[in-house]
């Protein structure tokens, strides 16, 4: 008697089965075995590493509609590139292209600052917002409150290869010690294709002012 | 067992042996079952023959009758003992085939047959199991990690302790009786222009030492406004002069506070006012950082007072 036949049929029955057909049973539940040890050796290989589960809940949207991400949502307005911005000390000049990003935003309850967002190009590419235009002149400074959208400003320095099919991701400032799991975020599609792009990055304004109707 | 005989069983007493016929039997019933069965295994005459035949053995005329021991006493699969061959007991019990010469092949695939219909039933409930366990499986495996780090994230977010002030009035807690009043303000000098549906609000604050306990206790509240569904807006402050160090007891000190609401709800937002009742103002430097029990466990109180309007 093998230990894979279940059947309570009669035992001398199974007894009575040619060797050969006996062998072929082992032979088959090896295997079977073998298989399924290896199937749980790969799914192990699925597991999600910390970096995965530290990943925030990505809302997708599109520029122009508003992306709630729960404790927050944001609507980009306005994608233009400029050569200068104008900061509170003069103009700054970009080495590659500045890409401004106009959006406003808003929650439903509690009062949250917007972090600095991230740029995702088309190739997986991140670009995080400069760091040559003051962090105050962004719409990261004003807190976002409920009740009423607060309008800004973002400005990113990429290559103007980066900005086909480019998507702008937002996300809330992390905390300290105490960090959420799951935090949200939105990725917005700036809405950029191979016309836009070549056309942002051949006509960019000579300066933007951060500070105009915010 | 000289003999190789293939019909016959293989604990059978040789063929040349004369089997004789059973000895006294011990067994009471058996003496009646005996000739009955003799009779009706043997429909064709000489039935009641045996005893009268002389000296031939009844087992030679009925060799497909099972006489003695009588037949199926135990399980065939009983036992796998080989049983010595008991010369005056007869042949054993035959096996099944060894009698049928064709039963046997068709009686073999006969029972296959059988249980494919009762398969489809457990098979089926059997896949449900395993796709419920591997559901569940999936289901703890990504929720206890998740529930681990909320439950870690909201050990970190102490939940309020609430104490509510009557409209207007004051209220003394922890050696501080606090008071408060909302009123609608111009806009601040230099401010933005706000878009016709906001609003400011000017937040006064009032607050005496009862004792001197309270006139060391200092640090600064930390200021919101709430409507009644619970949304929340950032409170600033506009001006604070107030003595960091050395208040009177007795003595009421105020500062100012603004903040921008929606002008739907500038009548009804209350103040949420979360008192500093841990830092005192004649802490020693070096013992600024010290972590003393009873602090940690105001922190974790999470004290706020809510001023109704």
């Amino acid at each position: 008697m093998t230990a894979t036949d279940r059947r309570p049929a009669a035992p001398r029955r199974v007894r009575r089965q040619p060797p050969r057909r006996r062998a072929g049973r082992a032979v088959l539940g090896v295997l079977t075995g073998l298989v399924l040890a290896a199937g749980a050796v790969a799914v192990q290989s699925l597991e999600l590493t910390q970096e995965g589960k530290d990943a925030p809940l990505t809302f997708l949207g599109a520029k122009g509609e508003a992306v709630d991400a729960g404790r927050f949502s944001v609507r980009v307005l306005k994608v233009s590139s400029a050569k200068a911005v104008k900061g509170q000390g003069g103009d700054v000049p970009a080495e590659q292209l500045f890409l401004v990003v106009e959006a406003e935003a808003t929650v439903s309850k509690e009062p949250v600052h917007l972090a600095p967002p991230t740029l995702l190009t088309a190739d997986g590419k991140k670009f995080v917002a400069t760091d040559k235009v003051d962090k105050s002149l962004t719409l990261a400074n004003p807190w976002i409150q409920p009740g009423w959208w607060s309008r800004g400003k973002f400005v990113f320095e990429v290559p103007s290869s980066a900005l086909p099919g480019a998507q702008a991701v937002f996300q809330l400032p992390v905390s300290g010690l105490y960090s959420e799991p799951l935090p949200p975020e939105a990725q917005i599609d700036l809405g950029i294709d191979e016309a836009a792009g070549k056309q942002l990055a051949s006509t960019p304004a000579d300066v933007v002012d951060l500070a105009e109707e915010k | 067992m000289s003999t190789n005989d293939p019909s016959r069983d293989w604990f059978a007493p040789p063929s040349n042996q004369p089997s004789q016929p059973p000895p006294q039997p011990p067994q009471g019933p058996q003496p009646p079952l005996r000739p009955r069965r003799a009779q009706r295994g043997q429909p064709r005459g000489e039935g009641p023959a045996p005893f009268g035949s002389g000296p031939r053995p009844r087992r030679a005329t009925h060799p497909d009758q099972q006489v003695w021991p009588p037949a199926r006493r135990e399980p065939v699969v009983g036992s796998t003992q080989p049983i010595p061959v008991i010369p005056s007991a007869g042949p054993l019990p035959p096996a099944q085939p060894a009698f049928r010469p064709g039963p046997p092949p068709p009686s073999e695939p006969a029972p296959p047959p059988a249980p494919p219909p009762a398969a489809p039933a457990p098979r089926r409930s059997r896949t449900l199991l395993l796709g419920v366990g591997a559901l569940v499986a999936f289901a703890l495996g990504m929720g206890l990690p998740t529930a681990d780090r909320y439950l870690f994230y909201t050990s970190g977010q102490p939940s309020e302790t609430v104490h509510v002030v009557a409209a207007g009035r004051p209220l003394t807690f922890e050696h501080v009786t606090w008071k408060s009043a909302i009123e609608p303000m111009k806009a601040p000098e230099g401010s933005k222009p706000l878009a016709p549906d906001k609003l400011w609000i000017k937040i006064t604050v009032t607050r005496t030492a009862v004792d001197k306990t309270g006139a060391v206790l200092t640090g600064s509240p930390k200021l919101t406004v709430h409507d009644r569904q619970g949304r929340k807006w950032m409170v600033e402050t506009l001006r604070d002069d107030m003595p960091t160090d050395g208040h009177q007891v007795g003595q009421a000190y105020s500062f100012t506070s603004v903040a921008i609401v929606p002008k739907a709800v500038a009548g009804e937002v209350e103040l949420h006012l979360a008192p500093n009742i841990t830092y005192r103002s004649d802490t020693p430097t070096d013992k600024l950082l010290e972590i003393k029990p009873e602090d940690e466990e105001k922190r974790a109180r999470n004290d706020v007072l809510v001023f109704r309007r």
